[in-house]
């Protein structure tokens, strides 16, 4: 969590840009990355991210804290928007669709285009897990999200995520031990 | 192969959004006012929310009648004095005054005549001797008992 967090959020809720700025950089790239890893591709989860930040700016005043972070406020939005995204547009990301570049750095070394593919390979099999599966493995083991905030985020009890969390780690190597084995 | 699973998820954190995005979006949503007055949750209970929103929508009520009064009234005035100094336009008002005035003596005139011809009879005229109901005239506004006692009279 962002050190001060709440002092920003209320100088936020009350309209200071500056505090909200702060609160942007701090959680950008991670909305961005839970976005770009359930949409797949780079525009798109730009775009969505952009709403994410403009609905929370908008909003900020119906946040309350009560022992949650901002964080997980703001994955709910964007999990609501993306959800939003694929029931409004209904749109079917095949896996073996995914942008070939979405994930690539901006130079071009050997090492990270080795890296990206395996990026490309993980961002696949996530892909394929079920949605709120989904969701769990990328605010817990990709974000490093507080269980308590995670089950805000995804609208579940502390418990179920464990068990949600536990299943889709489960699911996701049984993915990649197939992925491997079939070559 | 959990952990190196685990390792694998984590490194995906050095995806990062490009550098040209990130200044448009923060640009494009720092610059976006804030509509406090919509999106601020209404406060009843907290004691004088629910009396001062009753009063503040009276007060606006009786303040927005007032307003439209006055305009209304001072629209009257202007349409009054627009309409009527048109209407009154190359009448010659002097003119009418003294037809009205003219007209006004020959009613007097004609009222004056009508009361003088229609002065009362208070005589009753009786020939002795003949004696007959129909040379008695009677003013119409005897008493009947005078009537009685010039019969009587009469037959003497």
């Amino acid at each position: 969590m962002l050190e001060d967090e709440q002092k920003l959020v209320k100088k936020a809720q009350n309209g200071e840009v500056k505090a909200f700025g702060s609160l942007y950089d701090h959680y950008l790239p991670k909305i961005y990355r839970f976005v770009l890893l359930k949409v797949s591709h780079r525009e798109e989860a730009e775009d969505l991210t952009h709403q994410a930040f403009l609905r929370a700016w908008e909003n900020i005043e119906q946040y309350d804290f009560r022992g949650y972070s901002f964080g997980s406020w703001l994955y709910r939005i964007a999990r609501n928007i993306t959800v939003d995204y694929y029931r409004g547009a209904r749109v079917e990301v095949s896996v073996e669709d995914i942008s070939e570049v979405y994930l690539s750095k901006d130079n071009s070394l050997e090492e990270d285009v080795e890296r990206s593919m395996e990026w490309q390979e993980l961002a696949k099999s996530i892909k394929k897990l079920k949605e709120i599966e989904q969701d769990v493995i990328i605010m817990r083991f990709v974000e490093d999200l507080p269980l308590k905030d995670t089950a805000k985020a995804v609208g579940k009890s502390e418990g179920a995520v464990k068990v949600i969390q536990h299943r889709a780690i489960k699911n996701l190597k049984k993915l990649i031990e197939d992925k491997e084995r079939n070559g | 192969m959990a952990k190196d699973l685990l390792k694998e998820l984590q490194s995906l954190r050095e995806i990062t959004p490009r550098s040209e995005y990130i200044a448009q979006s923060r640009e494009h949503i720092l610059s976006t006012p804030k509509s406090f007055y919509v999106t601020q949750p209404k406060q009843f209970g907290n004691g004088r929310g629910i009396v001062w929103e009753s009063l503040s929508l009276s007060l606006s009520t009786i303040m927005s009648a007032a307003v439209v009064l006055i305009m209304l009234g001072g629209a009257t005035g202007i349409i009054r004095v627009i309409v009527f100094n048109n209407l009154t336009a190359g009448v010659d008002t002097e003119g009418i005054i003294a037809e009205a005035g003219a007209a006004s003596k020959d009613i007097d005139i004609q009222l004056n005549e009508a009361r003088y011809y229609n002065i009362p009879t208070t005589k009753t005229t009786a020939t002795p001797g003949v004696v007959s109901t129909n040379v008695i005239t009677v003013d119409n506004n005897s008493k009947s008992s005078d009537a009685d006692r010039a019969l009587k009279e009469a037959s003497k």
